[in-house]
Formats: C-alpha cells, sequence, structure tokens
C-alpha cells in the first residue's frame, strides 16, 4: 500500500499530462495551470533544500578539519557575503555592494573557470589527437576545416573554407547529431514508460 | 629534436595559447568578418519584423559562458533598440536575467566617434579610453564648442584638458540604453522580468498566458499594468523568441513547447561547443536561426552594420588560437607517423 499509492498517482499524473500535451480540451486547462503552479513552488522550495544542503555538507567538512576544508570555509563566506548583500543591500543598484561583487568577483572568476577549457584542449589535442585510422585522418581533417572555417582567418587562407566547413555542420554533422537525439528519445521514452508502468521504481527511495 | 618535441611540456603548450591570445589583442589585429547563412537567417528573423513588434529574449545562460553569449546580448539588444522593437526578456537561469540587466544598464557598449559625438550632443556620458594614458577611462564633455576630457592620472599632466576625437583612441558608453539615440524606457520599450524559477514549466505557462507567467518584473513590480505587455495574452502574440542558451533549460526547450505547440518562431545564440545539437532544428526549419558561439555573435554584429562590437574585437585573438591549436596536432601527428615509421 505504501508503494502502491504513489505508483498509481505517478501513472495517473503521467497519463494525463500526456494526454493535455497532445489534445489539450479546454475544460481541463485550469487543472494543468494548477500542476504547473505546483511544480513551480515546488521548484522554488528545491532551491532552498538545495541551498541548505550544500552548506551543512560544507560545515561538516569543516568541524571534520579535513585538508580541504579551507575551500569550504571560502564556500561558506562567499555564499554568506553574497546573500547579505543580496538581501540587506540594495542588490538592483549597480554602484551596490552586491551588483559590485557580481560584476567584480563572480563574472571574471566563471569566465576564467571556462576559458581554462581552451588550454586542455589544446594540450589533450596535441597529446591525443592522431590519425591512426582511416577514420580518424577523416575526423582529423574535418577538425581543421572546421576550425578554420569558425573563424575570419580560414576564409582569408582559402575562401572556400568557410563553405566547406558549412556543409560539414548542416550535413554530415546534423545526421550524426540527429541520429544521436532520435537515440536519446527512445531512451527516454523507454525510461518514461517503465516508471510510469512502475517497472522503475528508484525514485520511491529505499529497497524494494 | 624529435624527443624533445615528444616530452614538450604541457606548460609551453599553455603559454603558446595565451600568447596567441593576448599578442593579438595588444597589436590590435583586425579581420574582416563573413557571415555564415546561419546567422544570416537569425539577421533575417529579426529584420523580417515590424517596428512595434515584441520580442522575447530568454536569458538561459550564466556568467561561466558570457565571454561567447554575451556579445549576442549587446548586439541583439542593440538592434532591437535601433529598430523600435520591443523586448522582454526572462532568465530560466538563476543569473542570466541580471547579466542581461548589466548588459542594458552597466557593461560597455563600444561605439563610433560619430555616434559618441551624436550621444554627447543628447547629453550623454561618453568615455574615452586613450592609447596615451592606456586604460585609463575619462568622461568626455562639451566644452566651449569643444569636446574635451580631463585627463587626471597621466603623470605630469594633472588636470590638463585634452581634445576628444584622436583616431587613436576608442569611445563607449556603459549599458546598451545609453548607445541609442533616443529614449529607451523600461516598461515601454523593454521589460527585464528577471529569474522564474520552474524551469520548462514557465514556457509551457507561457504558452496561454504569458503576463500571468511573467507575473512581475526583476525588482518584484507587477507587470500587468505595464504598457509593453498591453494586448499580450498567449505566446503567439509574440513576434519572436530568441534563446541566449548555454544549456538545459534553453534553446531546446523553447523549440520543442513554443515553436511544436504554438508555431512561434525561435531563434537562439548558443555556446560553439554546443552548436551541433541545434543543426537538426535548424535543417528542419523549427529554429528560425542560430548565432553559434562568438564567431556567429561576431557575424551578427557585421550583419547589423556594428562593427565596434566585442565578439568582432574577439575574432583575431580566436582566429591566431585556432591556428595554434591547429599547429599542434599537426606536430603531435608528425611525431607519431616519425614513431612508427622507426618502429
Amino acid at each position: 500500500m505504501k508503494r502502491t499509492i504513489p505508483l498509481i498517482i505517478t501513472f495517473l499524473s503521467a497519463l494525463v499530462m500526456i494526454i493535455i500535451y497532445f489534445i489539450n480540451p479546454a475544460h481541463v486547462q485550469k487543472f494543468e495551470n494548477g500542476v504547473f503552479e505546483w511544480i513551480r513552488i515546488i521548484g522554488a522550495f528545491a532551491l532552498f533544500l538545495g541551498l541548505f544542503n550544500l552548506l551543512i555538507s560544507h560545515f561538516i567538512k569543516v568541524r571534520r578539519n579535513g585538508m580541504n576544508a579551507v575551500y569550504s570555509i571560502a564556500l561558506i563566506v562567499a555564499f554568506f557575503a553574497i546573500v547579505i548583500s543580496g538581501i540587506f543591500f540594495d542588490s538592483e543598484n549597480p554602484d551596490g555592494t552586491f551588483q559590485f561583487m557580481f560584476n567584480n568577483i563572480y563574472r571574471p572568476l566563471s569566465s576564467t573557470m571556462f576559458s581554462l577549457l581552451a588550454f586542455y584542449v589544446a594540450s589533450a589535442a596535441f597529446r591525443a589527437f592522431r590519425a591512426k585510422t582511416k577514420e580518424a585522418s577523416f575526423l582529423l581533417v574535418a577538425a581543421f576545416i572546421v576550425m578554420l572555417g569558425r573563424v575570419p582567418i580560414g576564409t582569408m587562407i582559402w575562401g572556400k573554407i568557410p563553405v566547406i566547413s558549412n556543409w560539414i555542420m548542416a550535413y554530415p554533422a546534423a545526421a550524426a547529431q540527429s541520429a544521436i537525439m532520435i537515440g536519446a528519445a527512445l531512451g527516454a521514452i523507454s525510461v518514461s514508460l517503465k516508471i510510469m508502468l512502475g517497472i522503475e521504481r528508484t525514485y520511491l527511495g529505499g529497497e524494494e | 629534436m624529435l624527443e624533445f618535441l615528444k616530452k614538450i611540456d604541457r606548460r609551453v603548450i599553455y603559454l603558446c595559447i595565451a600568447l596567441s591570445v593576448i599578442i593579438p589583442m595588444l597589436v590590435g589585429v583586425e579581420f574582416p568578418v563573413p557571415t555564415s547563412p546561419m546567422t544570416d537567417q537569425v539577421y533575417e528573423a529579426f529584420n523580417n519584423l515590424e517596428p512595434g513588434s515584441t520580442v522575447i529574449i530568454s536569458a538561459d545562460y550564466d556568467a561561466g559562458s558570457q565571454a561567447e553569449i554575451q556579445p549576442m546580448t549587446l548586439a541583439i539588444l542593440k538592434y532591437c533598440f535601433e529598430n523600435n522593437i520591443k523586448v522582454i526578456v526572462l532568465g530560466l537561469w538563476p543569473l542570466g536575467a541580471n547579466l542581461v540587466e548589466n548588459a542594458l544598464y552597466n557593461d560597455k557598449v563600444k561605439i563610433s566617434p560619430d555616434r559618441a559625438k551624436a550621444l554627447i550632443a543628447e547629453g550623454k556620458k561618453v568615455f574615452v579610453i586613450s592609447k596615451d594614458t592606456a586604460s585609463c577611462e575619462m568622461t568626455i564633455e562639451e566644452r566651449d564648442g569643444k569636446f574635451v576630457y580631463v585627463d587626471e592620472r597621466e603623470e605630469g599632466k594633472d588636470g590638463e584638458e585634452c581634445l576628444a576625437f584622436s583616431p587613436e583612441d576608442s569611445y563607449y558608453v556603459k549599458g546598451v540604453i545609453n548607445a541609442i539615440d533616443r529614449e529607451v524606457k523600461p516598461g515601454i520599450d523593454y521589460l527585464n522580468t528577471g529569474y522564474k524559477a520552474g524551469q520548462v514549466v514557465v514556457i509551457t505557462q507561457m504558452l496561454e498566458d504569458v503576463v500571468g507567467a511573467l507575473e512581475t518584473d526583476i525588482s518584484g513590480e507587477p507587470i500587468k499594468d505595464m504598457e509593453i505587455v498591453k494586448g499580450l495574452k498567449t505566446i503567439n502574440d509574440i513576434d519572436l523568441i530568441f534563446s541566449l542558451s548555454s544549456g538545459t533549460p534553453g534553446a531546446k526547450e523553447w523549440v520543442v513547447y513554443a515553436n511544436g505547440k504554438k508555431n512561434v518562431p525561435v531563434a537562439c545564440g548558443v555556446t560553439a561547443v554546443s552548436a551541433t545539437e541545434f543543426l537538426p532544428y535548424l535543417n528542419s526549419g523549427q529554429l528560425s536561426g542560430m548565432l553559434a558561439g562568438l564567431a556567429g555573435a561576431a557575424e551578427f554584429e557585421t550583419a547589423t552594420g556594428y562593427d565596434q562590437g566585442k565578439a568582432t574585437e574577439g575574432m583575431s585573438p580566436q582566429s591566431f588560437a585556432h591556428l595554434v591549436i591547429i599547429l599542434f596536432i599537426v606536430v603531435g601527428n608528425i611525431i607519431f607517423l616519425l614513431e612508427k615509421k622507426k618502429s
């Protein structure tokens, strides 16, 4: 019984949402809106839950005084600095503390983290991107063409490079991507059906 | 030589990449940026809008991907305001709408000397970055019919008035709304509704009730009486949705729900690494166009005639970085082939 009722609720909710997506009769509009409201409210509470969890786990790390406790302290300090400045100071003021921290600490740090990828990609490509087989050689040539085709210097080297690059993107790359997407969608449908029909129950937690 | 190249330290590679980015920026190398068909489609989508049309800009990114996405935000907002297109912003990601707010009011927008003169005449604040004083930022003022700025930082020149508009100086304003030669009013010309929790549910709610789903602006004020939303009921009252997307939820969700269910035109700006994901939607016509990475942003700047943009500036460092990466791959393969021959 403890599991049967949640399974029935899951099945009925999923069924109704599928029907609404494809048919959407006027009289269930109100129900649909109600469900969407619930989801947004639950989502908002989930944010709080996530923040609370994050803080607790880092407080525990600091108390254990492990090797990486200093990072947890940095996180806790940053967390409270942002929350306090956001709530108690004028967060919309472009010259205020919150916006100052956002523009001068968070934005540069985030961009730096993202830009590090370029260095790792260069190093990894030098060591691992090898024309070991015929297929790998094709991939290598395609990569060169697309890399050059996406920057203006490619046009300066040879005017046809962007044309070939656009063709690679529009046909072979798009075809491969479509195959991946269709495969992933079929997988998602199968998992959803398993959840709906009660075959997949791990989301209910605990042991069966 | 082979052994040296084989054992090359990764820090040497990092240094080469850093130099390939820094040197073109310092030297100021500029390349003409041709547009691609994907960008032309985005430009057409915007260009086909009548003045007074309403566009939704969904800020589905955060600061991590701002290097690629923020120049798109600046260029698109600038184009919309210049062409009298109304803009409604929302963020499906927590920081997205705040980044757009920065683009509106705070981020540097480079302008031409002619535009700078026109804006000063309108009483707007224009800053100059002088070559002589490196990165110093000074405000240009009009005094006795001359455009001057007071150089307070250069040694020995404290307080001296300098004539502005020398060919080597560059000019900018803070925020897109200050780069436009008309007054752009919140609640009338644009509306930033801030972060909307609920991910894809926000989109599905907007299909039937845009104002009800968005409810308040970024400062918490109800939007239902604002002029920009008058006559706006369902998503079909929106002329174009543009998703600035660097993940989920983002452009894909807008395509599936807004275009798939209601046939509203959707275009997107995405990071270069995720551009391939959207190609099937572009080929099928579900996406009206796509800006792919910084190159896409630069192409959009070219298409709209904004040759001072951040993305266009970024094209020369990116070009050289790509060349250096290709060079390393070639060297790596030469080593591999020589070793293979040896063995």
